[in-house]
């Protein structure tokens, strides 16, 4: 079992002091301006697609459970998918291979038509799981996509070589596909087969751009703070290689290295 | 109301168990000790099979660290021979002892380029290193090698004059390690018993209103079934007929089903890998051309014919390939660094989020 030393310990803190602080200011009210993700502004573009062709949409979790910090992103964004969709008068289908994420999108999904005065539209059978492999579970949801002829799909979460397996099938039904990853190995695959990815941590950005919630907004603004502080570490260990400083070099070393 | 705040207290006393293992360093005033072993003496119990192992340790009053150069001379004692040699000179090895100016002596722990760690030799201290009385007790183990520490959970495993550090719990909260990990599987267990009682519910209602194709909900019920069976047959020994049985079920699902549509899933594969990189070599925009470019050398760079192409400059035989390296190996890993660093810190915040209940907005924000 692995644990901090003493340093990581003082840079772990720095570094929740950071987002902790940004958090409460944005809570008292202090303006945040956070840049535009275009994958994450071509959500509600695609439910209207979705809701204009008079065509379901899909959205799957990932093949991970909530032990998975994108499961967790994931399900903040597929309720705003549901919502969006419940105001359109929108069919969603969720399909997952993880047992243990139907009942939250179960309650995610009949919640958001709730909210928006549509209950009778929620359908429990909308919510699937298909197999207990990701494999499987894409080949089934591409049975979905030709049965159901749907519109625009969602890939959020996390995922592992099932990637293009989950999107390829999309392209060939001419569909607008949405996908969002944490996984570095899985973003090309993303980004060959879907018109807008989501990459990285701009997954766990979404949560806090869709809903515009300041907590969250403050998080990411202190996240990119720390970002800051990182890069401006780099850039001077960088010049130290460059220089040949050893003294400078050996500073770091005994922050970082041990 | 009050299954939120249980759902907070809860939450808030799991991060802070996770805190507390894992980002707090271990300090353990009085408990920690690091030393070399000497002995090692495992005695096991044949009724229990559980095994005691006491390990003896000469352990150190302190580290002192040395710069490695070739003018700082040190004593180095080896078997019967003292010698004197540059620091610089000096082999890792448990077995060689330095001669300090005060009398005192010590060994090397550790090097690198620049410093070199010596444990100063104190007295000797016994360890029961695990106790099992009808309960195991976790104690932890640091062994210190050349590239740092690293953990060690079975400290039979340990040698003689092998250095360790950090003996005995390694924080205030690791005795409890084992109990809050059983915990977490049962919860485990519990959420995939909700899913499989949520599909449980879901397929009998159609079953029961006979609602369009409800003959697959049948289908997933002998799956299950059927399934749970060839489950309770993994690993089984074939010594009886029933079990013969179970072990053929587990067989016939692991083996020659699952293994056979995996395989069929998986060649898919290489045909979507295929259309998927024709769409993408479409020039579309700029970072498209980019793509393409980058793709089109990391290619060529693996092939002969990117040899061939630049071997009629003189000496640059291997132009191609060095820039496939050099995309791979700097930009690449550059660019993937950059997203870890991005990723992390995500990862840090929205955990800070759910373990201190400030997440807002989400599922998990609303009233239960």
């Amino acid at each position: 079992m692995q644990h901090a030393n003493s340093q990581i310990f003082i840079i772990i803190m720095a570094i929740a002091a950071i987002i902790l602080y940004k958090i409460f200011s944005a809570r008292s009210g202090k303006e945040i301006y956070i840049r535009r993700i275009a994958g994450l502004k071509e959500i509600d573009e695609a439910v209207g697609r979705a809701t204009e062709m008079g065509r379901p949409m899909l959205f799957n979790t990932g093949n991970a459970d909530f032990t998975a910090a994108p499961t967790l992103a994931a399900i903040g964004v597929l309720g705003h998918v549901a919502q969006t969709a419940a105001k359109m008068g929108a069919r969603v289908i969720v399909f997952t291979c993880v047992p243990v994420v139907i009942p939250v999108a179960e309650d995610v999904v009949k919640g958001a038509y709730a909210a928006e005065g549509r209950p009778e539209l929620f359908d429990a059978k909308d919510i699937r799981f298909l197999a207990a492999q990701g494999d499987q579970t894409a080949l089934a949801s591409a049975q979905i996509m030709k049965d159901e002829k749907t519109a625009s799909h969602f890939y959020f979460g996390s995922y592992d070589f099932t990637a293009l397996l989950y999107t390829e099938p999309g392209q060939h039904v001419g569909a607008v596909q949405i996908a969002g990853c944490a996984e570095p190995n899985q973003i090309p695959f993303f980004i060959a087969t879907c018109d807008y990815t989501v990459i990285g941590e701009e997954l766990y950005a979404a949560g806090a751009y869709l809903t515009r919630e300041p907590t969250m907004l403050g998080s990411i603004v202190g996240q990119d703070y720390c970002k800051i502080a990182i890069l401006l570490v780099i850039i001077a260990g960088t010049l130290l290689v460059t220089f040949g400083s050893t003294s400078g070099l050996a500073i770091l070393y005994n922050i970082f290295g041990k | 109301m009050w299954k939120k705040k249980l759902i907070l207290i809860v939450t808030f006393v799991a991060g802070l168990y996770y805190f507390l293992e894992f980002a707090v360093p271990p300090i353990m005033p009085g408990q920690g000790t690091s030393g070399i072993v000497t002995s090692v003496v495992s005695i096991t119990d044949m009724d229990t099979m559980a095994s005691d192992v006491m390990l003896e340790l000469t352990t150190f009053k302190r580290t002192v660290k040395m710069p490695v150069t070739d003018k700082l001379m040190v004593d180095w004692i080896k078997g019967d021979q003292t010698k004197r040699i540059a620091t610089s000179d000096i082999e890792l090895s448990t077995t060689s002892i330095i001669a300090m100016d005060n009398s005192e002596r010590g060994i090397i722990c550790r090097k690198n380029k620049a410093e070199l760690t010596i444990g100063i030799l104190g007295g000797t201290k016994t360890i029961n290193a695990k106790v099992e009385n009808g309960k195991s007790k976790t104690v932890s183990f640091r062994m210190e090698n050349s590239g740092g520490e690293s953990q060690i959970d079975d400290p039979g495993s340990l040698l003689v004059g092998d250095l360790v550090s950090q003996i005995g719990p390694t924080t205030y909260v690791s005795s409890i390690l084992t109990d809050v990990s059983n915990g977490l599987i049962v919860l485990a267990t519990m959420a995939w018993g909700f899913a499989l009682f949520s599909l449980w519910i879901m397929h009998s209602s159609a079953i029961r209103k006979k609602t369009k194709e409800w003959y697959m909900s049948v289908l997933f019920f002998a799956g299950l079934v059927f399934g749970i069976f060839a489950g309770i047959g993994y690993g089984a020994e074939p010594d009886t007929n029933y079990h013969k049985i179970l072990l053929l079920l587990n067989d016939t699902v692991a083996q020659y089903i699952q293994f056979a549509f995996y395989s069929a899933t998986f060649s898919l594969l290489s045909f979507y890998l295929a259309s998927a990189a024709y769409r993408s070599f479409k020039a579309k925009s700029r970072e498209a051309v980019l793509m393409m470019v980058s793709a089109l050398i990391v290619m060529l760079g693996q092939i002969p014919f990117g040899v061939y192409l630049t071997s009629w400059i003189p000496g640059q035989t291997g132009l191609v390939p060095a820039i496939s390296r050099w995309l791979q190996l700097v930009l690449n890993t550059a660019s993937q660094r950059g997203m870890w660093f991005g990723i992390m810190l995500a990862s840090m915040a929205i955990g800070l989020r759910y373990w201190l209940s400030l997440e807002r907005g989400a599922f998990f924000d609303r009233e239960l």
